[in-house]
């Protein structure tokens, strides 16, 4: 039989040995219905020195969460209480990520999710109707289609709910009174149409504060969340080990047999990250440009180019086309941009490549690369 | 290795401590042995409520403290009834013989006691059982001449950091090479600390601090938790290398300490210890039982011989915003408010359990209060929310009880709403500011102080000036009518020449500045706060009094003065602070100043300051002790010697070149400095003779000139006509000219007929991109005329051209078709010019 793989596996997939021996040897008090205690979930996400035995085999829990681990710590504890948890940020924070890795931890499942988008109708939030079963057979709970929020209350697991502020907020809103009373009416369904949430449920919403129409939220839904705004990563030298790390489980899947160029991504990290704060490690004082200088951005720029290395060059990092990527990642919403990058590379490469020479000199090489 | 360091010979191999090995000895804490070592940090709630029980248990009859020893006669003040921590301890050494730098630098730093410090509840306690305690460290001077390369105190203390009696940076040596810190120490201390908190999970050295000392180490018994700070203290001094206790002076200090103790064990049979817990295990190594009392084994410490007034201490009422390290004091604590809490339940007599817990609701309810009255929507829900989320947090982080970390993380998340930032950040800055606290300290009423500080409070009394409250007063001076009010102005004036931060002058004639002379009225705005005291006794060897105080200050920058524009700016401070005696040497000093400057710019500011003193002398009814007469002279001088090198005065140069020009035609034309007015036209006929003269100051020079004058009429407008026909680069000039001339002469133009006409008709032979791109100029050159003026030059300017001022104003009406003829060809021209630009 064939095998086939998923371009990108659910994470308590990609994780299924850590969660089962964090379960196995799992000690600590756990709110009902959750699958791991909250010190194992903080272990699950924020890793552990020593490595667990289980099954005669010793099981390494990485570092997963690169960032601020109080932060993590306070999300597990939101969770367990009464208020949904809404991350919050600017785009390619690893919001995303974090709430599917506190979803499967917690829950054991990260797929129990509804994607935002200015389409999303109440319906697609509570529940809607097979149709042909609704006609058949009238309303019986057989013909009601679940959503995932549904679904959440009546498993007692966790929803989670992307890119929340894309849906219109009076679309929001239906979210408010399941938060607050834990209970969902199908009025279809008569005697039988209330659904107590289970134990366990809650709701992870992830929200940008930067990007093109978004929308606001209500202060009646803004009360029955608690915030968590996930900063940039502030670290030049963390930002580099996301790149590495994140680009070798990309490769990984991918099976591209290359290393990762430790230099070019400590570059790459630079790069983005004196752009983003708009000042050079030198001092020097950077125009910051308007597009999204996110990691994740600096993590497909170079995973890009590895690529094209990987199957057009010699396996090795070529620094023209990492210039020509990082132009197709910056200039995308403003023509201004592309003229902020050229000052980057005319002040701070240029200086950098004086001074340090070497991969800076010929990154400032590249710069011809620039337009 | 071993045997040889722990011998008898110690001392004389290496004349230091040996190395302290991190395992406790056995019998470290006996509560028989006639000296017992009480580790501390300094500030920590919980060393203050063990070292409360552990004086209960030992029943000491001598406390000694690590603290400077000459603060000594400050314990009775500290200790007093009537005194209200927070207080600090105020040291300076001013290195007079320059035996730390050559500069003979001032030093000084702040020692603060909150209520919850060790040391203070150690003095309390010794007054309340009436046993003496003293300081056995050594005096600050000498800890800054024991430390080398200048590296003052710099945080090698049982806890990680010496709070004690740290400078904070500013105060640190000022010179740059004197306080490095050597970072291989630095950085073996903040690995060692860094695995420590990675092991434990835990953000930083205080939340792992707060973890296993505050919190639980309010649960263990005294011993048990002085054996696990010494236990601490031993890991920490293991890892710190044997050189960098030495350099900073801590080796010294621990040998003078020893030699104390060794000293106060003859006359005492109980003797309790207290110091920071780094140097707890050196000290037991340097003493040894010899029958009856401790034998000290080390190299005596040899003392410096200070003169009088260069080392003292003051006691000061403090603050909690000032002791809160995170204001910037290295030797405050983080959030003391928050402790102080802790600090007063257990006080009261509560137990242990619970304490910290009701800490943290207590803080989120007053802080979710405080939001609410602010408007933020912060409800009792909240509040829930953020008290669970601390619990369930300590509970995460395996805390017996949330602490200050949780409080923290609790409110963040359940009192912001939305994205974090500054508009939704206000009750994270409520619950800062309430962790900080509000409290300030009091002073027992005998206490010592400099004499400068109860002038200060005598002179506030005397003027009736509110300084019991913070708050800003504002108070309206009428100089001229009530004579106490100038006695205030002059006070005022004093305290801010000291740079106290105590008064700002918010209107009122402003003589340095030299703008609104004409005001008789001063309203000041003043506020008393700790920083106004310390900023009186840093100055407080200046003088006895405010005003011999600024007297000083005044004597000494005026010393150090080198142009005329300073020095002459001093003398009128020195008029302002009501200084007139002094006029007189200073008036001498000046003189000298004067003769020696040679920039044309200082002099005549200088000459401005000297005129408006010479001026004011009457109103103010004081007479020429200054000689000011004689100085305006000698400036006057020097001033016209150096007119006529100004013709290629730098572009930004020349408007202040026009204006000393013309305040000084100005000036001479003034009773009593009229003969000068001579000199000054020679000057400016030789300064209109040099060839490269800059075409403003060649017009404003003319427009004097022409004031005095009116025969330079025609030489103005053969220059005018001469520029406006001139080659293209000095037509280009013809505006600046212009301007110059407008400058100080704006009348020839309604008094010279023809003038107008004149330009008039030079501007009509411009073509139009010659009259372009003077135009900018050109507005600026009639910008100097009043809006009146304009409109009359406006009708003359109509009237040449055959028209009336009124039509001028009326245009005539265009017609639709024009109109969009107009706006198309602007969008031709628009699009053709972005396609040459582009």
């Amino acid at each position: 039989m064939e095998h086939k793989t998923e371009i990108r596996p659910p994470v308590e997939e990609r994780y299924r040995a850590e969660l089962e021996a964090l379960r196995a040897l799992d000690r600590g008090r756990k709110p009902q219905n959750w699958q791991l205690s909250p010190k194992a979930v903080r272990t699950f996400i924020l890793g552990s020195r020593e490595p667990l035995s289980w099954q005669g085999e010793q099981i390494h829990i990485r570092k997963k969460y690169l960032g601020n681990d109080a932060l993590v710590e306070r999300c597990i504890i939101t969770l367990a209480g009464n208020r949904g948890l809404m991350l919050v940020g600017e785009p390619g924070t690893a919001k995303t990520m974090l709430s599917e890795l506190l979803s499967a931890a917690i829950s054991g499942v990260s797929t129990n999710t509804i994607q935002g988008t200015a389409g999303t109708t109440e319906d697609m939030i509570k529940y809607s109707w097979n149709y042909a079963l609704l006609l058949a057979r009238g309303p019986v709970r057989e013909a009601l289609v679940s959503s995932p929020l549904y679904t959440g209350m009546e498993k007692g697991i966790i929803t989670r709910f992307e890119e929340i502020t894309r849906t219109p907020a009076e679309i929001q809103d239906s979210l408010i009174s399941v938060l607050s009373d834990k209970v969902m009416n199908v009025p279809e369904l008569g005697e039988e149409g209330l659904l107590f949430a289970r134990e366990g449920f809650n709701v992870i919403g992830t929200a940008n504060t930067r990007d093109k129409g978004v929308n606001e939220m209500s202060s009646a839904l803004k009360r029955r969340f608690n915030f968590e705004t996930v900063m940039p990563v502030k670290d030049v030298a963390m930002e580099k080990q996301i790149i590495i790390s994140e680009v070798e489980s990309l490769a990984g899947q991918a099976q591209i047999d290359m290393p990762v160029d430790e230099d070019v991504a400590g570059l790459l990290a630079s790069t983005y990250h004196e752009l983003r704060e708009g000042v050079s490690s030198m001092g020097h004082r950077i125009d910051r440009p308007a597009a999204v200088m996110s990691t994740a951005e600096a993590v497909s720029v170079y995973y890009q180019t590895m690529m094209s290395a990987y199957y057009y060059g010699d396996s090795r990092m070529d620094l023209g086309d990492l210039v020509r990527n990082l132009v197709g990642a910056v200039q995308k919403e403003n023509s201004e941009d592309m003229e902020k990058l050229r000052g980057y590379f005319d002040t701070v490469v240029r200086d950098k490549g004086g001074k340090e020479g070497g991969l800076w000199n010929s990154y400032y090489e590249a710069r011809k690369y620039l337009r | 290795m071993e045997q040889l360091l722990r011998s008898q010979e110690v001392p004389s191999v290496i004349p230091e401590v040996p190395p302290v090995t991190s395992e406790v000895p056995p019998g470290s804490w006996d509560l028989n042995s006639p000296v017992l070592y009480f580790p501390i940090r300094h500030h920590s709630p919980a060393c203050g409520f063990h070292l409360k029980k552990a004086i209960e248990a030992y029943e000491p009859d001598c406390i000694l403290i690590e603290g400077p020893e000459n603060a000594g006669e400050m314990i009775p003040v500290l200790a007093h009834e009537q005194t209200r921590a927070p207080v600090a301890l105020y040291y300076f050494f001013r290195d007079k013989k320059g035996l730390l730098s050559e500069k003979k630098e001032d030093y000084r730093c702040y020692y603060p006691f909150l209520d919850c410090s060790p040391e203070l509840v150690a003095l309390r306690e010794a007054k309340a059982r009436e046993i003496p305690a003293r300081f056995i460290d050594l005096s600050y001077a000498e800890i800054l001449l024991g430390t080398r390369r200048g590296n003052t105190l710099s945080g090698a203390d049982g806890a990680g950091e010496d709070a004690a009696k740290e400078n904070d940076a500013e105060e640190k040596p000022r010179e740059s090479g004197s306080f490095q810190y050597n970072d291989d120490y630095l950085l073996s201390r903040s690995r060692y600390v860094r695995l420590l908190c990675e092991k434990t999970g835990l953000r930083s050295f205080a939340e792992f601090w707060e973890k296993y000392f505050e919190i639980e180490g309010l649960f263990l018994g005294t011993q048990e938790f002085v054996e696990r700070m010494l236990a601490y203290c031993r890991l920490t001094r293991s890892h710190t290398p044997w050189q960098e206790p030495e350099d900073d002076g801590c080796l010294l200090r621990e040998r003078y300490m020893a030699q104390q103790i060794a000293q106060a064990s003859r006359d005492f049979q109980r003797i309790l210890v207290v110091t920071g817990g780094f140097h707890t295990p050196a000290l037991t190594e340097l003493v040894k039982w010899q029958e009856d009392h401790f034998e000290y084994i080390g190299e005596r410490v040899k003392l410096h011989s200070f003169g009088e007034g260069e080392q003292g201490v003051y006691p000061l009422a403090y603050s909690m915003e000032a002791a809160d390290a995170l204001n910037g004091y290295a030797s405050g604590m983080q959030s003391p408010g928050f402790y102080q809490q802790v600090w007063e339940a257990l006080m009261a007599g509560e137990e242990p359990e619970g304490v910290y817990r009701e800490a943290v609701l207590n803080q989120l309810v007053r802080a979710g209060r405080g939001a609410r009255k602010k408007k933020e929507g912060i409800s009792s829900y909240d509040v829930i929310c953020a008290l669970s989320m601390a619990r369930g947090l300590a509970a995460l982080r395996g805390k017996r009880e949330p602490g200050l970390y949780e409080l923290w993380d609790g409110a963040l998340s359940s009192f912001v709403k939305g994205e974090r930032n500054a508009s939704t950040d206000l009750p994270m800055r409520i619950l800062q500011e309430l962790n900080t606290g509000r409290q300030t300290g009091i002073l027992c009423r005998d206490a010592k102080r400099p004499p400068l500080l109860s002038d200060f409070e005598q002179q506030c009394r005397r003027f009736g000036l509110k300084i019991q409250s913070s708050a800003r007063q504002e108070v309206t001076l009428e100089l001229f009518t009530k004579k106490k009010h100038l006695s205030m102005s002059r006070f005022f004036y004093q305290m801010e020449f000291l740079e106290t931060g105590f008064a700002v002058r918010k209107k009122g004639a402003d003589l340095v500045g030299r703008r609104d002379k004409s005001r008789i009225r001063e309203l000041w705005e003043y506020r008393y706060g700790a920083q106004v005291l310390s900023a009186l006794v840093d100055v407080s060897m200046a003088g006895a009094t405010v005003a011999e105080a600024a007297r000083a200050m005044l004597i000494r920058k005026f010393g150090e003065s080198t142009d005329s524009r300073d020095a002459a700016a001093l003398l009128a401070r020195g008029f302002l602070m009501g200084f007139l005696e002094e006029q007189a040497d200073m008036g001498a000093h000046i003189r000298e100043v004067i003769l020696e400057d040679g920039d044309f710019f200082s002099l005549t500011e200088g000459f401005s300051h000297l005129r408006m003193l010479y001026e004011l002398q009457e109103l103010y009814q004081v007479e020429d002790a200054a000689e000011l007469s004689g100085l305006l002279h000698i400036s006057f001088q020097k001033i016209v010697q150096l007119l006529p090198s100004m013709a290629q005065v730098k572009e930004e140069q020349l408007n202040a070149c026009m204006e000393s020009c013309l305040s000084l035609y100005q000036m001479t034309g003034k009773k009593g400095f009229t003969h000068f007015r001579p000199g000054l036209l020679t000057a400016l006929t030789l300064l209109l003779e040099k060839k490269d003269l800059r075409p403003g100051l060649e017009g404003a020079v003319l427009g004097i000139l022409y004031g005095y004058d009116s025969d330079y009429g025609e030489r103005i407008e053969a220059a005018a006509a001469g520029y406006l026909r001139g080659t293209e680069k000095r037509q280009l000039m013809s505006a600046a000219f212009l301007r110059g001339l407008f400058f100080t002469a704006r009348d020839l133009v309604f008094v010279r007929e023809g003038f107008l006409a004149m330009i008039h008709e030079l501007l009509s032979e411009l073509s139009v991109e010659a009259f372009l791109r003077l135009l900018p100029e050109l507005r600026q050159a009639f910008g100097y005329f009043t809006p009146l003026e304009t409109d009359r030059i406006a009708g003359r300017a109509a009237a040449l051209c055959g028209g009336k001022k009124r039509e001028l104003l009326k245009g005539r009406m265009v017609s639709p078709r024009e109109y969009a003829y107009g706006e198309q060809l602007n969008a031709w021209a628009a699009q053709r010019s972005a396609r040459e630009s582009g």
